[in-house]
């Protein structure tokens, strides 16, 4: 009972010590602070490299070693000798599958684009009739194995009639859109709800291919709408083949040129070996400079400790001198060390936060946001921790040398 | 009983060695108050952190009752000062953060003494050095004479069978001084031994005994009747 009152006599004063100096103590937390702001990017940089990694080796380990982007240079595919172009690839029976995300205007589909509202995956394209839809054929479909909730199984969908194009809503459409409704265009075509997606269903994105360093894995396709159709209608489009991809490459040049095109074909495994290439020599920098922030951290640190060891001497001798150990003083410098350690995630923790949630605020990044709470927050804190319990040992080691005579000397 | 025999302190620094001390020999009984008077540099403060064990011996015996105290680890030497000594220092060393009450506290808190016991105890002893009236004023806010009755209160409190002090007088002017001797008189009759550091014959002369040290030398011991 006595030994505890002692503690919690020893925590008041510390508390009351890093009050009375806070001015002083300032300077500790703002470096300590800072260091902790800077570990902190630099570890979610490290886990969204890694996490990026992660997403892209589970495609290449997922059989899409062999897909890759189509890219027009000079001639929008979207236009008859763009039709019959990719017709001639999928008749070849060398892609049998293609996708790509897409914006459009829409005044059809409105009540789509009220439930999605606020919800699309391209940040900054929130326009009121906007309907952001992820195009791609039934193979694509079949091949990314997409969870359906509700509705009508991909196979047991009828595609002979081109006019009809079936849809999937994610699950936040579920209970808004009736199942099996039709749309009708004032194109001859029409849109029939076909099925909804279970809910917190993934979608690999495609943009990864080409954002190594930033893209989002994956996305939640929960208010997605998903169009089946023979071939998307953009100018980049994903796919995938399951021959060679070197094969597969010269193939699509060749036809791209008979049909008057110049294409890009970009390999994932390409890009994802020229990104990880990179990816390292970021990675080196990054380590490097960490290692240079908490080196720097520590140094800093320990000054400051040992010049509050020097300021406050005179107290510690008082204390020593009226009965008080020289644990009981370590205890209590023990105390005011977590405190600052408190008072500066505090303080570090919503400064990330709020830089995180402004530099990394795109739907492609925002990914980061997660990787901060998730896994940086417990990594950054034993560091702080660390770097503190470092940088006292200096501090403390000239506390325990200075008899108590000294310390009260004036 | 304090007894020292061949005591002696060297001091190093930047490869020069000062003796303090040179083979210091004394006995001061229980209940005795004993002024140690010298110039400055004389060794008068170094004998009384010995005693004190807020510093060690170089060579020589030092007895304290039955415990061999130049002979205890530091954790045994530490448990020595906190169980037998209190000190009273010239510039006070009241932590000004906290107020009278907390500090005359603190020792009672280093020793664990239960809360309601350490009400009684600090008010007993800010009643003895009439000061009760301060209990919730802050060392900055008193005069030099009440802030060393706040010291001799914080000192009394740790109930320890030794008071050191340390040029008590020595911020002090003659009036508060002479009164405040007075109060050290008192702390004597209750069964205590006191043991004064000072430069100053005026104060010397109100104890029963005075040792002059000169050089680390004990020159003279004179004992009043």
């Amino acid at each position: 009972m006595g030994v505890c009152v002692r503690n919690l006599k020893l925590l008041k004063y510390s508390f009351s010590n890093v009050a009375l100096h806070l001015y002083r103590n300032i300077q500790y937390i703002l470096t300590l602070s800072l260091s902790i702001i800077l570990i902190s990017f630099a570890f979610i940089t490290f886990f969204g490299l890694n996490s990026a990694y992660d997403a892209c080796n589970r495609v290449l380990s997922a059989g899409m070693k062999n897909s890759g982007t189509i890219r027009s240079l000079d001639h929008k595919l979207i236009s008859d000798k763009g039709l019959a172009f990719l017709d001639e690839l999928q008749n070849q029976d060398i892609i049998d599958s293609f996708g790509s995300s897409d914006l459009r205007g829409n005044d059809i589909l409105t009540d789509l684009v009220d439930t999605q509202r606020g919800h699309t995956q391209n940040y900054g394209y929130e326009l009121s009739k906007v309907l952001e839809v992820l195009t791609m054929n039934p193979a694509l479909f079949n091949f990314c194995n997409i969870n359906i909730d509700e509705g009508e199984r991909i196979s047991n969908l009828d595609f002979s009639d081109e006019s009809l194009i079936y849809l999937y809503l994610g699950h936040a459409y579920k209970n808004k859109v009736e199942l099996g409704k039709t749309y009708q265009s004032n194109y001859n075509t029409s849109y029939k709800v076909a099925g909804f997606l279970g809910k917190d269903s993934q979608w690999i994105n495609p943009n990864i291919a080409l954002l190594f360093d930033s893209a989002k894995p994956t996305y939640n396709l929960d208010y997605a709408v998903i169009m089946l159709i023979k071939y998307p209608n953009t100018d980049s489009i994903f796919f995938n083949t399951e021959d060679n991809f070197e094969e597969t490459r010269k193939l699509i040049l060749e036809a791209a040129k008979a049909h008057g095109f110049t294409v890009a074909v970009g390999s994932l495994q390409t890009v994802y070996d020229t990104a990880s290439t990179d990816n390292e020599i970021l990675a080196d920098y990054i380590k490097q400079l960490t290692g240079i922030v908490l080196l720097s951290s520590i140094i800093i640190m320990s000054c400051l400790s040992t010049v509050m060891i020097y300021y406050n001497k005179a107290q510690y001798g008082i204390f020593l001198a009226v009965g008080f150990s020289e644990q009981d003083i370590i205890k209590m410098l023990v105390f005011e060390m977590l405190l600052k350690i408190l008072l500066s995630l505090m303080l570090a923790f919503p400064i990330a936060r709020f830089l995180s949630i402004n530099w990394f605020a795109g739907a492609e990044t925002s990914f980061i946001n997660d990787i901060m709470w998730d896994k940086t927050f417990p990594i950054v804190l034993a560091v702080a921790f660390l770097v503190t319990l470092v940088s006292w040992i200096i501090p403390i080691t000239i506390f325990k040398k200075t008899p108590v005579t000294k310390m009260i000397m004036r | 009983m304090i007894k020292l025999s061949n005591i002696t302190k060297t001091y190093k620094a930047d490869g020069v060695e000062t003796n303090a001390l040179k083979g210091i020999n004394l006995t001061i009984d229980s209940g005795e108050m004993t002024a140690i008077v010298g110039t400055s540099g004389s060794g008068k403060t170094t004998l009384l952190n010995i005693i004190g064990a807020m510093d060690t011996a170089s060579s020589g015996q030092y007895t304290f009752n039955e415990i061999r105290v130049t002979e205890l680890n530091k954790n045994k030497f530490r448990e020595f000062r906190k169980d037998n000594i209190s000190f009273v220092f010239q510039h006070f060393e009241l932590m000004t953060m906290y107020d009278v009450y907390a500090n005359v506290e603190m020792p009672l808190i280093a020793r664990d003494v239960p809360r309601r016991e350490r009400k009684k105890i600090i008010s007993q002893c800010l009643e003895k050095l009439q000061i009760a009236d301060l209990a919730s004023k802050y060392p900055n806010h008193l005069s030099g004479g009440q802030q060393q009755r706040v010291a001799i209160a914080r000192a009394l409190a740790a109930d320890t069978k030794v008071l050191l002090a340390d040029e008590p007088t020595g911020a002090l002017d003659n009036n508060t001084s002479n009164t405040l001797m007075k109060v050290f008189n008192e702390i004597r009759d209750l069964g205590k031994t006191v043991i004064i550091v000072t430069h100053d014959m005026n104060i010397a002369r109100q104890c029963k005994r005075i040792i002059k040290i000169d050089d680390g030398i004990i020159t003279e011991s004179i004992e009043k009747s």
